[in-house]
């Protein structure tokens, strides 16, 4: 049989495994691994031979996931995520999200404002954007409806802070594509840096322009705030400060490797906490754990999609696609828009890992034939996959913040409140695509 | 769809109204938990060793030696030691929201395809990347480098690792099966999906 056939059967197989409710790590590993057997044993205009895929097929399911996670690139992310749980156990992550809101409470939405740049400020320490929704969802959102801030608008600014978590280095999702698309992972570290502060831009002028027109959904607190306590409150941030300017200093200026930045943010982020009192044993249990909890389930995902990316190369559909493509000579913006709606139309059904491993052996020889940057492309990948986090019917930073928010808002304001940030997430978008120096140009000036 | 990324205790009784599965799955919870704690000690070593690297290289000149391998192998452990864990946990991602409007029973099943899948892939995986270690001991293989670390260990914590969590699936089918048959026997975080 053809190898691209089976291959095109295997894409189907795995998208009725997903939809049958199969794990994804389950549905990937073993749609390639049926595939990588039919591909041997079942050669163009050859008989079905079973006895000549068994052994090929064996040694890649014993080799290759092995191989994969001893990989020295792979253990930046289990303590990536380590820092971010233990800058949130030590409270680092409270500080910042209360400076902005005592330095912004005068400004319209400024509460708001403050929880979408508490967001931004974890995401300087953490690579998730579930952990970055649901650690400022705790703290933010039971403080806007105290305030009397508009569900809508409280519940909804969160959930779209929280995607920063992955476009603001450092990123899981990017340490991931860099992996596969076998880019250098300072380099999408570093050209995410201007699309994540152009994201919190957006975020913030929306909070604005919605606290501008309808005061009542954002009504300033009631308090007097002296200039000690501001003072006092920004001084506290000291810490979180230090972390990121380890972390993405150290990897721009080329004193660390992107590894090499993540433990020593992470055992930096641990003295810190022990030095300061602020994170005893109980702590930096829970952190540990959360941690292991985490990479493990991100992982099982990845063992999966690396035999899916290996069975992909097998079946020579990248290949394929590119010729389709040579062959009608469709211009590149149309295929880039295609490429939007094809993330944008995943992204509201799947978790963005499992995305980014289904689709990069697809998508990144077709971006290669056009000559564009994978960095550039990595950057517009991860934006798109955040966006599908906040998009209905699945958009899980939305199920999280409902989780923490249970009865007091409903599934529909949180929706409804996102709905008006996913403008200002198209706008972002669209300036990425059509002015990649927005982040190119910072890599461009690395070492 | 369904992301438990919170590892709380995995729930105490799970399958308790399968009295012959009951004591299995309470033996089996602390082991679990034992190999998710060796699993997050993992994560706590590679920053040290990194980050012993880093300092060790800046101040005396010399990293740790071998640092890039362990700090590779230690990912071993942390991954596949709180597979099981997280099985209990109900906290493997899935799509749900295309089949929530199933019936509880037809649900189960696709758990229950969904457990039986796992098995034949992780129980694969696990038992052909085993089937290296005998020799590999035997013939005393180790990774170039100053410390001549053996092939072997990581790659027996993996199968280790893999069988804990084959184990941990087989018991999700024996849930799963109780509640085709009309007998719910899933732990309660696992029927809030």
């Amino acid at each position: 049989m053809d190898p691209v056939t089976i291959g095109l059967f295997a894409l189907a197989a795995v998208l009725i495994l997903l939809i049958l409710r199969t794990p994804i790590a389950v549905a990937l590993g073993v749609v390639a691994t049926v595939g990588i057997f039919l591909i041997f044993a079942w050669r163009p205009y050859m008989p079905f031979n079973p006895d000549a895929a068994w052994r090929p097929t064996f040694s890649l399911l014993a080799n290759s996931p092995y191989a994969f996670i001893t990989s020295y690139t792979l253990s930046t992310v289990p303590l990536f995520i380590f820092m971010g749980h233990l800058a949130y156990q030590a409270g680092f992550t409270t500080d910042i999200y209360h400076a902005a809101r005592v330095w912004l409470t005068r400004v319209p939405g400024g509460v708001a404002m403050a929880s979408v740049v508490g967001c931004g400020g974890f995401s300087a320490i953490t690579g998730s954007s579930v952990a970055c929704a649901a650690a400022m969802g705790r703290i933010a959102i039971p403080e806007m409806l105290r305030f009397g801030y508009d569900k809508a608008l409280a519940s909804g600014s969160v959930a779209i802070g929280g995607t920063l978590g992955s476009l603001i280095p450092p990123s899981i999702l990017f340490i991931l594509f860099g992996i596969f698309a076998e880019e250098s992972i300072a380099e999408l570290f570093i050209a995410a840096v201007i699309p994540g502060l152009l994201s919190l831009l957006g975020y913030v002028v929306v909070i604005f322009i919605w606290a501008k027109l309808k005061p009542a959904h954002a009504p300033t607190p009631e308090e007097d705030l002296t200039r000690a306590v501001r003072l006092d409150a920004l001084k506290r941030c000291w810490a979180i400060l230090v972390l990121f300017a380890v972390v993405i200093g150290g990897i721009y200026l080329g004193v660390f490797t992107p590894t090499e930045a993540a433990g020593v943010g992470a055992i930096a982020c641990l003295a810190l906490g022990l030095v300061l009192r602020r994170l005893n044993g109980a702590g930096i249990v829970a952190a540990l754990k959360e941690s292991a909890f985490q990479t493990s389930m991100i992982f099982a995902i990845a063992i999966g999609g690396k035999l899916f990316v290996n069975f992909m190369a097998l079946t020579g559909i990248p290949a394929y696609l590119i010729d389709v493509i040579s062959a009608s000579d469709v211009e590149m913006w149309m295929v880039m828009g295609l490429i939007v709606l094809l993330y944008i139309g995943l992204g509201m059904f799947l978790d963005p890992i499992g995305i980014i491993l289904l689709t990069l052996p697809l998508t990144l020889p077709i971006v290669e034939t056009y000559g564009l940057s994978f960095i550039w492309f990595g950057v517009i990948v991860v934006k798109l996959l955040e966006i599908g986090l906040v998009t209905p019917p699945i958009g899980l930073n939305v199920f999280v913040i409902k989780s923490i928010v249970e009865k007091q808002v409903s599934l529909e304001a949180i929706f409804k409140g996102v709905s008006l940030f996913l403008a200002a997430d198209a706008i972002v978008l669209g300036l990425l695509l059509g002015f990649p120096a927005l982040s190119l140009w910072l890599p461009s000036l690395m070492g | 769809m369904s992301a438990e990324t919170k590892p709380q205790d995995a729930p105490a009784g799970a399958l308790a109204q399968i009295p012959a599965l009951a004591g299995i799955d309470r033996a089996m919870a602390l082991v679990e938990r034992a190999a998710m704690a060796v699993g997050a000690l993992a994560i706590l070593a590679m920053g040290l060793l990194v980050t012993g690297s880093v300092i060790g290289r800046a101040v005396f000149n010399h990293a740790i030696p071998d640092d890039i391998l362990l700090a590779g192998l230690l990912v071993v452990p942390v991954v596949v030691l709180p597979l099981a864990y997280i099985q209990r946990a109900d906290g493997h991602i899935c799509v749900t929201v295309t089949t929530d409007w199933l019936p509880e029973r037809a649900r189960a099943l696709l758990r229950l395809i969904g457990c039986a899948l796992g098995i034949a892939f992780f129980g694969a995986m696990g038992w052909f990347l085993f089937q290296k270690v005998p020799a590999e001991f035997a013939q005393g293989l180790y990774y170039d480098g100053q410390l001549d670390v053996p092939y072997w260990p990581m790659k027996a914590v993996f199968a280790a690792g893999i069988l804990l969590f084959v184990l941990r699936l087989a018991l999700s089918i024996a849930a799963e099966l109780f509640i085709l048959l009309g007998r719910d026997a899933r732990p309660a975080a696992s029927q809030s999906e």
